[in-house]
């Protein structure tokens, strides 16, 4: 309990204080500080392939200065946009490392990946294996591990340097598509973990973009995801559309935001369901040496609309709805079953980890012949599925002459 | 004022050191003597008097009195009228017979010149009568003080409105007025050699550990001053550590705060001549508590609590942490709120710890302004620096638009702070914590908290560990630094429980 009151302690640490934080003030130049003013900050980065097998990088840049009030607006390689926040900077090399060089001896800022929210890779570009460019975009510390992957139908520079009119720039566009799951949602480690995997294969989005409004410049638009590009091992192999892609998302369990359209049996006109979750349970079971896949789908959903004269009070009729949606999930998953085991020969969908996760013994001995065991496991579907809502209304709505007839 | 005292000190104490034989003399029985001897020492005092008079026109007595001090129509009314008028004839005027004719219970008998000067000094009147070596003095003193006002440093809702003032039997009154126990026990010392200033060492015997008190006891023994003007002198004499930015003695202007502290094992020290009433041994955390949290509702008040703890961290942080991930870490940010940081800093001419460091000082320097000025300028101090720092600075692109949001969140933080001693630590270390960000990036930030907690730590308050309860912890008195325990769970005589050697 002695009161220090030294004043040489005092005068000795302060001193230290003093004097170190002049030398840390002086050595300015030594610091590791980048003002956010010194920043090219990247928020989408396409990825090409040129015809000579060069790397062809693209990035969307940010543009920091104050925009808004001027219609002009700023043109940094983006003139006539709707709303030029953002600018495209291309580099090439042999290698992705040294195209990202050249990038930023092409800019008087440092890049800076910390925000690249979205990749795209060029369907050229992945069809000839997209190793390289994983192993690059895990390595490098800045880039986000989290930044969702596409794979776009044209050149991924035609994506990246969209100005979409309704968002900031076209790399919020796809961070909100993935967020909205419109397609498969798949970041960079999600990919590489899928690779790397015992599948070796992945399913990404395929983007296309959405064709300009009339006298609007052809950049003034966004990308939409349209169908799914499928990968074997690291290569782009296939993209397939609707009904396939939803078969696809069924099994992957990522399908969501969809209507399905169901015309029940003895019915000429249809009935649109709206499911609210969507679940797809994988069983494994190995009997006498068979390999099989219990495939489970449950949907449930309600009715948004009833085109037909049934009346969705009795029963019946929703029984017999549910039976024709079932069919109708059947035929939408079926040929995707049969595309990957038969004809691609590719587990998309986890079955080589499901085995090894749940018959680990079997799959100890035999996961060297997995790539002839694959193609002749049975896939047992079965699907429930279950109207749980009709919306606000009970019976069919716009029926000349129904309200007459409910009032007798 | 430093220089002022040090030198003061020396030319008096060396004088006092010259008389101190001569003070220490007997009063005489012969009445002109002591009267010379007065005069001596009150030599130039315009507003002694000496008033001469015969009791029963035959002795010789003397009235001495400091007329700026001392309530003369009573002492009229009280002491001169029954001797002129009341002293039986047949009896010789002796001092021990007084006591039957004057009707005054607060009388001292004063033996030595020194006591007599003492006497005069605080404005007692004296009374000297021929023939007797014995003098007597009367409580009859009279001090311009003002009434007692709500306190403004510290006001509440709810919650009493009587604050202390300048008066040290006043503000005692105020405290007695609410412990009606003979346990409240005041230890009376006089400091200053100088000022000999009155000052109360105020505890409840049985709740306060006798350790502490003996400590207390030393420390304000051993001061060693001509001047005690205000509770900040001894604050910063009896403090355990001194250069620390934290204070580790609570001032507040409140009886009740007073009070609650009493009955969880603290001392007061009540200072005469200013309502500033020093509390010990305190934590970090009563730092952070205001009286009216056990006034209003318990959720309310751990609410609020809880508000403070993370205000007070972000009146310390802030502006380091939004220097340290700007600068450093860029993503660390949200992508939409950096691209809005961007645009905000495009035009913006200096790094973001030298635009902090213009808007904080900026700040400080409002700030201070503003309390020293008269109250009718201080709202143009404040229109001034809102137009400057908000509006000005802003739209001239010297100054970025997240900063001052920044800044004035700081400002706001450090107000949040209910004591105006504990809101200063944060004030200051601000400052080098920035230059650390700055300079490091988020380890510098880290390493300056590290610093901090590390002082934190060995700090002590009268041997408490500044700390306590959360370290070294202790779960029991935790609740209600956490959370404000409800009036039943109350923890009371909570310091000696967590008292460590």
């Amino acid at each position: 309990m002695r009161i220090n009151r030294s004043p040489i302690r005092f005068i000795r640490i302060a001193s230290l204080f003093l004097s170190l934080s002049t030398a840390a003030m002086l050595l300015q130049g030594c610091w590791d500080r980048v003002e956010i003013n010194d920043l090219a900050i990247i928020l989408a980065t396409g990825i090409d392939v040129t015809d000579k097998q060069r790397v062809h990088i693209s990035v969307q840049i940010f543009i920091p200065r104050q925009s808004g009030s001027s219609s002009s607006g700023s043109n940094g390689g983006s003139a006539g946009s709707p709303s030029s926040v953002t600018m495209v900077q291309t580099a090439d090399g042999d290698n992705i490392a040294e195209a990202m060089n050249r990038l930023q001896r092409k800019l008087s800022r440092h890049v800076f990946w910390g925000h690249c929210e979205a990749i795209v890779i060029g369907k050229d570009a992945a069809s000839s294996g997209i190793r390289q460019y994983l192993d690059f975009l895990l390595r490098f510390p800045q880039i986000r591990e989290h930044a969702y992957v596409y794979v776009s139908e044209q050149h991924a520079v035609e994506t990246i340097a969209l100005l979409p009119p309704l968002e900031r720039s076209s790399a919020e566009v796809l961070r909100e598509m993935g967020n909205m799951k419109l397609g498969t949602k798949v970041t960079v480690l999600n990919l590489a973990e899928s690779i790397d995997g015992l599948s070796k294969s992945a399913v990404l989005s395929r983007l296309k973009i959405i064709p300009s409004a009339f006298g609007q410049s052809k950049y003034a638009t966004m990308p939409y995801v349209r169908g799914l590009a499928l990968f074997k091992n690291d290569r782009y192999i296939k993209s397939i559309a609707e009904p396939n892609s939803i078969g696809m998302l069924i099994m992957l369990n990522q399908l969501e935001n969809i209507v399905f359209t169901v015309k029940p049996e003895g019915e000429k006109t249809f009935i649109a369901i709206q499911p609210s979750n969507i679940t797809t349970d994988l069983t494994p079971k190995v009997v006498n040496g068979k390999w099989a896949m219990d495939i489970n789908v449950r949907m449930r959903g309600q009715v948004i609309l009833n085109s037909t004269n049934l009346s969705l009070l009795d029963s019946k009729n929703l029984k017999n709805i549910e039976a024709a949606w079932t069919e109708l999930i059947k035929g939408m998953v079926e040929p995707v079953l049969h595309l990957a085991q038969q004809e691609l020969k590719t587990d998309f969908f986890g079955y080589a980890l499901t085995f090894r996760r749940y018959q680990a013994k079997e799959w100890a001995k035999n996961k060297e012949n997995w790539e002839k065991i694959y193609p002749n496991v049975y896939s047992n579907l079965s699907i429930q599925t279950r109207i749980f809502g009709t919306g606000k209304s009970n019976d069919p709505q716009g029926i000349p002459g129904q309200a007459d007839k409910r009032n007798k | 004022m430093n220089k002022y005292t040090l030198g003061k000190k020396k030319s008096l104490s060396s004088r006092s050191k010259e008389q101190n034989d001569k003070l220490s003399t007997p009063l005489s029985s012969d009445l002109s003597t002591n009267e010379q001897m007065l005069k001596a020492e009150f030599h130039n005092n315009a507003d002694v008097t000496f008033h001469p008079f015969q009791i029963n026109h035959q002795t010789d007595a003397l009235l001495v009195y400091l007329s700026t001090l001392c309530d003369t129509e009573q002492l009229d009314h009280l002491v001169l009228a029954p001797l002129l008028n009341r002293y039986p004839d047949n009896l010789p005027v002796h001092v021990s017979r007084l006591r039957n004719v004057i009707p005054l219970s607060k009388t001292q008998d004063i033996l030595s010149l020194h006591q007599a000067v003492t006497a005069i000094n605080i404005g007692l009147p004296l009374l000297l009568i021929d023939g007797s070596d014995t003098a007597v003095s009367y409580g009859l003193q009279k001090y311009e003080q003002r009434s007692i006002e709500e306190p403004s440093a510290e006001s509440t809702v709810r919650g009493p409105r009587d604050g202390f003032t300048e008066s040290i039997s006043v503000n005692i009154s105020l405290i007695r007025k609410r412990l009606k126990n003979h346990k409240l026990k005041l230890l009376n010392m006089e400091i200053g050699t100088v000022t000999k200033t009155n000052i109360g060492l105020v505890y409840l015997d049985g709740i306060m550990d006798p350790a502490i008190l003996e400590e207390a006891k030393r420390r304000l023994a051993s001061i060693e001053t001509d001047s005690i003007l205000e509770s900040s002198y001894v604050e910063e004499w009896i403090s355990d550590e001194p250069l620390s930015p934290f204070p580790q003695l609570l001032s507040t202007e409140r009886p009740d705060v007073v009070c609650a502290n009493l009955l969880e094992g603290r001392f007061a020290v009540i200072v005469d001549g200013t309502p500033f009433v020093l509390i010990a041994p305190i934590n970090l955390f009563s730092m952070l508590q205001s009286p009216e949290d056990y006034y209003q509702h318990i959720w309310m008040s751990t609410f609020v609590r809880w508000l403070r703890y993370v205000f007070f961290l972000l009146s310390l942080l802030l502006p380091s942490f939004y220097i340290a991930i700007t600068t450093y870490h860029q993503e660390m940010i949200p992508t939409v709120l950096l691209l809005s940081i961007a645009k905000a800093r495009e035009e913006i001419p200096f790094p973001a710890l030298v635009e902090a460091l213009i808007m904080e000082i900026a700040f400080e320097a409002l700030r201070e302004a503003g309390i020293r000025l008269p109250k009718q300028v201080g709202a143009a101090v404040s229109i001034v620096g809102a137009l400057i720092i908000g509006q000005a600075a802003t739209s001239a692109g010297i100054v970025s638009a997240p900063m001052v949001i920044v800044v004035a969140t700081t400002g706001i933080a450090s107000f949040m702070i209910p004591r105006y001693s504990a809101g200063i630590a944060s004030r200051l270390l601000r400052f080098p914590i920035m230059l650390l960000a700055g300079v490091l990036g988020l380890i510098g930030l880290m390493l300056g908290m590290i610093v901090l907690v590390i002082h934190l730590c060995a700090l002590r308050s009268f041997g408490i560990p500044y700390l306590s309860p959360l370290s070294p912890s202790s779960s029991k008195l935790l609740t209600d630094v956490l959370s404000r325990a409800p009036a039943w769970k109350t923890n009371r005589n909570k310091v000696g429980s967590t008292r460590r050697r």
